[in-house]
């Protein structure tokens, strides 16, 4: 044995570098540890969400037909016009596609700028032209989700838990630090049983946490990465778009009633872009456009690339292409991450193995606080001690 | 206990670097492509997991041994 061999070493960890480490993984748990919670929990119906919807939705689904509406069907211009009779007095602020049926939908709100709280989401069938009505709302799903999201708080709510996502990291890593020299003496999927009940709850918040580590960092960075998603998007918008749309940067943004054929701007587009498949419209005025164009964002044309979006930027007066720009790595990047947070990119199986998942993070969390609160205070030398023998010393308190 | 032989580094985390890739590369695949990446994903993510029923199976096992031996002396003692 060389001095020089970190991985195959013997070396025992420091005292004083167990201390810094147990500190880290202690506050950065403990701290967002409730909202962890709450994300957990709250996660959990979410990621059956699609599930649920469809089965509390029945009728509205079950007549459609199996032409993709991001394919074909009747023309854009005349479902748009279907969908705002409904909202007499509304504008169009998006309108998105199915790559699985007919559905077709389309977001209304009083102006182009409208806040999400006020827009509403209509369901149309493209291949009959009929509207379907507003789309159903599930109230209890929706509250978990602005829960899940923000906290009923907005922004700020939002980047409250991004922090708490990048301090679950900051736990995770530590955690692993921590996991070396407790391990140290033992072996893997060690389930001390016949100790005291301690001694069994580190073993299991050691086992679970080791083995749902990947999991854990990708969710949790994903989760972080989407918690800044509005900034990142603001700031595409008056980077990019802006840069694509120099020409228009002095006129006034285009009233709803100069709005020209979305059918016109969509053969536009893909003339620009063939062979992709549109996912979604974001009409003049709203965050995901410009002031004077649709952004029709198409999906890559492979399955790698498939979350990947590619903005067309159209002139919504004359249907003439502005500019088509893949959008920038940092969005690409927030694009890749939400299917990899929702974990609904790999059918029903894919979700039970990602509730699975939920449930061993909520218990490594739970064995954590139990871990951390079930002790007289000034005892850290003693956790020190627990750390270094693998749970066989300091835990007496 | 002090002469139990230490782990290295190498030997703490092998079956975790193992598990770790797995988990990714089954998260990977399934984001990448669908029929059999979906199905080789599903698996790789379920194998990841493996450990955790093996643990708590041992440990079932284990506990109902102890209670079998405690049943016997306590059967030696009653008779």
């Amino acid at each position: 044995m060389t001095q020089f061999e970190p991985l195959g070493s013997r070396t025992v960890m420091s005292r004083e570098t167990i201390k810094f480490w147990y500190l880290v993984h202690k506050w950065s748990s403990l701290i967002p540890m409730a909202f962890l919670l709450m994300l957990c929990v709250t996660g959990l119906p979410l990621i059956f969400h699609d599930e649920i919807d469809a089965a509390m939705a029945d009728e509205a689904g079950s007549a459609l037909a199996e032409t993709p509406s991001a394919e074909g069907g009747l023309p854009l211009d005349a479902m748009l016009e279907t969908a705002l009779e409904q909202r007499p007095g509304e504008v169009p602020l998006f309108m998105a596609f199915s790559q699985d049926d007919s559905l077709l939908t389309v977001t209304t709100g009083p102006s182009p700028d409208a806040d999400g709280s006020q827009m509403t989401l209509l369901f149309l069938d493209r291949a009959t032209g009929e509207s379907l009505g507003p789309a159903p709302v599930n109230q209890l799903m929706d509250f978990l989700l602005t829960l899940h999201t923000d906290m009923f708080l907005g922004l700020p709510g939002m980047w409250a838990l991004g922090v708490c996502g990048i301090l679950f990291l900051v736990a995770l890593v530590s955690g692993i630090v921590l996991y070396a020299p407790f391990m140290r003496r033992l072996p893997f999927g060690t389930v001390r049983t016949d100790r005291k009940p301690r001694t069994r709850r580190l073993d299991e918040h050691n086992l679970l946490g080791v083995v749902a580590f990947a999991w854990m960092i990708v969710v949790g960075a994903t989760g972080a990465i989407n918690a800044f998603a509005d900034p990142l998007t603001d700031s595409w918008r008056e980077s990019e778009v802006a840069a694509m749309t120099a020409a228009y940067g002095a006129q006034q943004p285009l009233s709803p009633d100069e709005y020209g054929s979305l059918d016109a701007a969509m053969a536009a587009a893909q003339e620009a872009l063939p062979g992709r498949s549109p996912q979604f419209i974001g009409f003049p005025g709203g965050d995901w456009s410009s002031g004077h164009h649709y952004a029709i964002f198409f999906q890559g044309d492979r399955p790698v690339t498939q979350n990947l979006l590619t903005p067309a930027l159209v002139d919504a007066r004359s249907s003439q292409l502005t500019d088509a720009r893949t959008m920038p790595a940092i969005n690409q990047a927030l694009m890749m991450s939400k299917p990899l947070h929702f974990g609904d990119y790999g059918g029903l199986p894919l979700k039970i193995i990602w509730a699975v998942m939920t449930l061993i993070t909520i218990w490594v969390l739970w064995t954590g606080i139990l871990l951390l609160l079930r002790r007289r205070s000034g005892r850290l030398e003693r956790r020190i001690a627990e750390i270094q023998s693998g749970g066989t010393l300091g835990s007496a308190a | 206990m002090k002469h139990k032989p230490r782990n290295t580094l190498l030997q703490t985390f092998a079956i975790p670097s193992a598990l770790a890739v797995a988990t990714v590369a089954g998260l990977i695949l399934g984001l990448t492509g669908d029929g059999w990446r979906d199905l080789v994903s599903w698996l790789l993510l379920i194998i990841s997991l493996l450990p955790i029923h093996a643990a708590f199976a041992l440990r079932r096992s284990s506990a109902h041994r102890n209670a079998r031996v405690s049943n016997s002396r306590l059967e030696r003692k009653t008779s």
